[in-house]
């Protein structure tokens, strides 16, 4: 079981580090209050 | 480093510990209780060595459990003891909340003044440190609204010994909280002996005509280092470090506006609902025919929370040249 967690940590870790930086506009995402507050 | 032998050159957590160091030597009554403060001596230090020199009765390591530190500190306030409490860090403090709200701000008034809680609550906030989702909040607006608290937020190492200093002997309870990247963001003399800033009192970091800032913890740093930019451009810029976000000075806030005619308003917390919506709204009820252009806020983003990817971190923070780029259009209006 050990060998399977250290596996699966290295393999989403290194899947992790071969992603690019999210970009400043990912801070918005996923951020519903602005739909309702046009205006802001 | 020994200036004179009046004062001593240090940073805000040097500050902080020399501060907590002398309450702890003077008073019996102080205890420091929070999570690492002892054995650990603090996550940055401020505490080190204090177990040892003051005993593990007056140096309290906690549980894990914020209710639990602010609860106690709550019966040693009102039991005659001095309680410093620390919330290892400010994201931490929800918890807390019931203990803070519900029993400490409200101790004086439920016992119609037979009891007093005189807790100092110690929270180090703010990003900017790559701190994370849960290293990096600002939590002074959730605790802003409730009558029977007072906030502190001190930018500088000599404010930030006087203001604690004036927490510690306050006879109700005080939020201070200490913004981790003013820790040793610079160093600054600090007077040796003892002393107290009234809590409530800002302070005009920089005088000019042209336009008021009004800021604390570390943005008061980049606002003065944005005014100095303008200044060379010919354009005097008054910065005013609120040091107590509440009491609020509104004197020094309107005396201010009442010279420069228009006010910008610069804080890392989310603008919604924030300090600055206070102040802004405090200016236009006491000053609107004072003022020639509409206030403006440069605030953290409505959005959850601070990223850990720089490039998230860098999006919600306001960096220098933005805070220039507000002042100089605030000038031109």
């Amino acid at each position: 079981m050990r060998k399977d967690v250290l596996a699966e940590v290295n393999r989403v870790t290194d899947e992790a580090e071969a992603m690019p930086y999210p970009q400043g506009s990912d801070l918005y995402r996923n951020v519903y209050e602005g739909t309702h507050e046009p205006w802001l | 480093v020994a200036l004179a032998s009046t004062a001593v050159v240090m940073n805000n957590v040097e500050a902080v510990r020399q501060t907590l160091y002398e309450a702890l030597e003077s008073d019996s009554r102080t205890i420091v209780l929070g999570e690492d403060v002892g054995a650990r001596g603090n996550v940055f230090l401020i505490t080190k060595g204090f177990l040892e020199a003051f005993g593990a009765e007056r140096v309290i390591d906690t549980p894990l459990a914020e209710a639990a530190i602010v609860g106690v500190a709550i019966g040693m306030a009102m039991e005659g003891l001095r309680p410093i409490a620390e919330i290892q860090f400010a994201d931490f403090i929800y918890p807390a909340f019931n203990q803070i709200v519900g029993e400490a701000a409200k101790t004086r008034y439920r016992s119609n003044g037979d009891y007093s809680c005189p807790l100092v609550i110690r929270a180090p906030y703010g990003g900017g440190v790559r701190g994370a989702l849960s290293h990096s909040v600002s939590i002074e607006a959730l605790f802003y609204h409730v009558p029977g608290l007072k906030i502190v937020a001190p930018s500088f190492p000599a404010d930030m010994k006087g203001l604690l200093n004036a927490a510690i002997d306050d006879p109700d309870p005080v939020l201070f909280l200490e913004h981790k990247k003013t820790y040793r963001h610079l160093k600054a003399e600090v007077p040796v002996e003892r002393y107290t800033i009234p809590l409530g009192s800002a302070d005009v970091k920089l005088a000019g005509d042209r336009l008021t800032v009004v800021s604390y913890g570390y943005y008061v740093h980049q606002a003065l280092a944005a005014a100095r930019q303008l200044a060379t451009e010919g354009l005097a810029i008054e910065v005013i470090d609120l040091r107590s976000i509440r009491p609020m000075d509104g004197t020094t806030i309107l005396a201010s506006v009442r010279k420069t005619r228009k006010l910008l308003i610069v804080h890392e917390d989310n603008s919604f609902g924030g300090i600055g919506a206070e102040i802004s709204a405090m200016v236009v009820e006491k000053a609107f025919f004072d003022l020639d252009a509409p206030i403006r806020r440069l605030c953290g983003p409505d959005v959850p929370a601070m990223g850990y990817a720089a490039p998230l971190e860098e999006e919600f923070l306001i960096s220098t040249e933005r805070m220039a780029d507000a002042m100089r259009e605030m000038v031109r209006f």
